[in-house]
């Protein structure tokens, strides 16, 4: 082997290095596939949760009413929440809003709160506590504080766990699917 | 012949493969899955890219068999009564990961090797030596630096157990049960640290990753010598052709120092395989290498990957011999 050869090789390993030393700066922010996949995931989850669950008729309103399907806070899912768009649940329309930290969320079914400071969480969780509201979120205390569903990544899915308590004090009634499948939460006392 | 009878196993492998053929790419709307689908939807898929970390519980386990048939050398024939012709390497790897979180995985991997050489002596004689036993085992930590969703880098920071054998013996021209020299013994004897970085770049179907790691030898083992340092540099592309086949291609890169010390037993003077000052190389290979992968069923989270048998392009120096044919294949189980 001689070491022209040899030389050439070991600039092409560098070339090679530094492509893909090059490559990892920054590509975080423009194609993020995992986390698309993730929030797509969620996303479909979310519908589902609409699905199996019933609200007293009060809160639905007329037949024509949509159900609303209200992200709270910083919305994580992006363009995720587009494969929800023209379905219906119940025969009603979903229709999605997107609502500012700290918004009252009465008037919609199902909440998902974004990431928020933990006061402004229990803040809104307290304000619709007894309301006919399906409360989601992701946070190590949701339940705790009062949540009905949360959503769990672990072992590389995504779980969810249910305060049966909470929810019965919001006047839902979750399918028995839907339970069958969760973690069951009740609060003490 | 040998072509061939390797045409036929990548064969056997398609066929394998084939049969597990099926796209598992996400429907565009998910609404469609049910609960229970859902709730077995990989958030990181593994797929046929594979990873170098693994999430936390997850299993990983390897095997991976190599062949190499490696032929004479750069040194002189007449500069040794006895001059090594061929060898041959058959190596058993097995290997077993565990995320303990979702950035640190534990790696232990432990090998088995075979090696067999013919050598010939300079008044014509030719003989046969073997040699087979465990290398030495190597545990280390893989620990995510940089855990992104398409960029991440990992370090390894490692340890080698002299388990493998340092005093293997066989019958030559010279007498029964002589030791036998350097390159046919599976273990260092020294216990060796390993420290390394690899960092992977994911953009939709392809990969490319760089690797670099250095095997430090530390003391010397009861016979007096301790192997050479190893500095290793690799950088690989894959591209993913199917949801179930990759193609990648490897440039790999090491150097490996010379022996220190000498083992007293081993004459220097007799052939170039037992001349401490002639072990180390310099080892430059483009290795293309097919990968599959399945995607469903009770296999599923296999992944295969058949290293094309001859390197394109190898350089070599130093006096050890140079590879002129070799065959890995490797098997990983992730769950």
């Amino acid at each position: 082997m001689d070491a022209l050869k040899y030389r050439l090789l070991l600039g092409l390993l560098l070339l090679l290095t530094g492509g893909a030393g090059f490559a990892g700066t920054g590509t975080d922010q423009s194609v993020p596939v995992e986390k698309v996949r993730v929030a797509r995931i969620k996303a479909a989850f979310l519908y589902h949760f609409a699905q199996f669950s019933a609200w007293p008729e009060e809160a639905l309103g007329d037949a024509a009413m949509p159900i609303r399907l209200c992200i709270l806070g910083k919305d994580p899912f992006g363009s995720a929440l587009e494969q929800l768009q023209g379905k219906t649940v119940h025969n009603r329309p979903l229709e999605i809003r997107h609502l500012p930290v700290g918004a009252s969320a009465r008037g919609c079914h199902l909440v998902f709160m974004g990431p928020m400071p933990k006061q402004v969480l229990q803040t809104s969780l307290k304000q619709l506590q007894n309301q006919p509201v399906l409360t989601v979120g992701e946070g190590e205390d949701f339940l705790k504080q009062g949540g009905i569903v949360r959503l769990v990544e672990e072992k590389n899915r995504v779980r969810f766990e249910i305060n049966v308590t909470a929810a019965r004090r919001a006047g839902l009634q979750l399918s028995a699917r839907l339970l069958r499948l969760a973690r069951i939460y009740e609060e003490a006392g | 012949m040998r072509l061939r009878g390797h045409s036929r196993l990548l064969g056997v492998l398609l066929l394998l493969m084939a049969g597990s053929a099926i796209a598992q790419e996400l429907p565009d709307d998910l609404t469609q899955l049910d609960l229970e689908q859902l709730l077995e939807l990989e958030l990181i898929p593994i797929d046929v890219l594979g990873s170098h970390i693994h999430l936390r519980g997850q299993w990983m386990v390897g095997y991976r068999f190599m062949h190499m048939a490696m032929e004479g050398g750069h040194v002189h024939e007449a500069d040794y009564p006895v001059r090594p012709e061929h060898m041959r390497m058959a190596m058993h790897m097995v290997e077993v990961m565990y995320g303990l979180t979702d950035r640190l995985t534990l790696m232990a991997m432990l090998g088995y090797q075979q090696a067999a050489m013919e050598s010939r002596t300079v008044q014509g004689t030719r003989f046969e030596t073997s040699a087979s036993g465990p290398n030495d085992l190597q545990l280390a930590v893989h620990y995510a630096l940089h855990p992104g969703a398409t960029h991440y880098l990992v370090g390894l920071l490692g340890v080698q157990v002299p388990l493998g054998r340092v005093d293997v013996r066989d019958d030559t021209p010279m007498g029964t049960g002589q030791p036998l020299p350097y390159p046919m013994r599976p273990g260092s004897g020294t216990w060796d640290l390993v420290l390394g970085l690899t960092s992977i770049h994911r953009l939709g179907d392809w990969n490319l990753g760089v690797h670099g790691d250095a095997l430090w030898r530390t003391g010397t083992n009861r016979y007096g010598y301790r192997l050479g340092h190893r500095v290793h540099a690799g950088a690989w592309v894959t591209y993913r052709v199917r949801a179930w086949m990759a193609w990648t291609l490897h440039v790999d890169a090491h150097v490996l120092g010379d022996v220190q010390g000498h083992d007293a037993r081993l004459n220097p003077a007799m052939t170039p395989t037992a001349d401490p000052a002639l072990q180390g190389e310099r080892h430059l290979t483009i290795q293309p290498a097919l990968n599959f992968y399945v995607p469903g069923g009770p296999l599923k989270g296999m992944r295969w990957s058949v290293y094309l048998d001859r390197p394109l392009l190898e350089a070599h120096e130093g006096a050890a011999m140079e590879t002129s044919w070799q065959l890995t294949l490797a098997l990983q189980w992730t769950r």
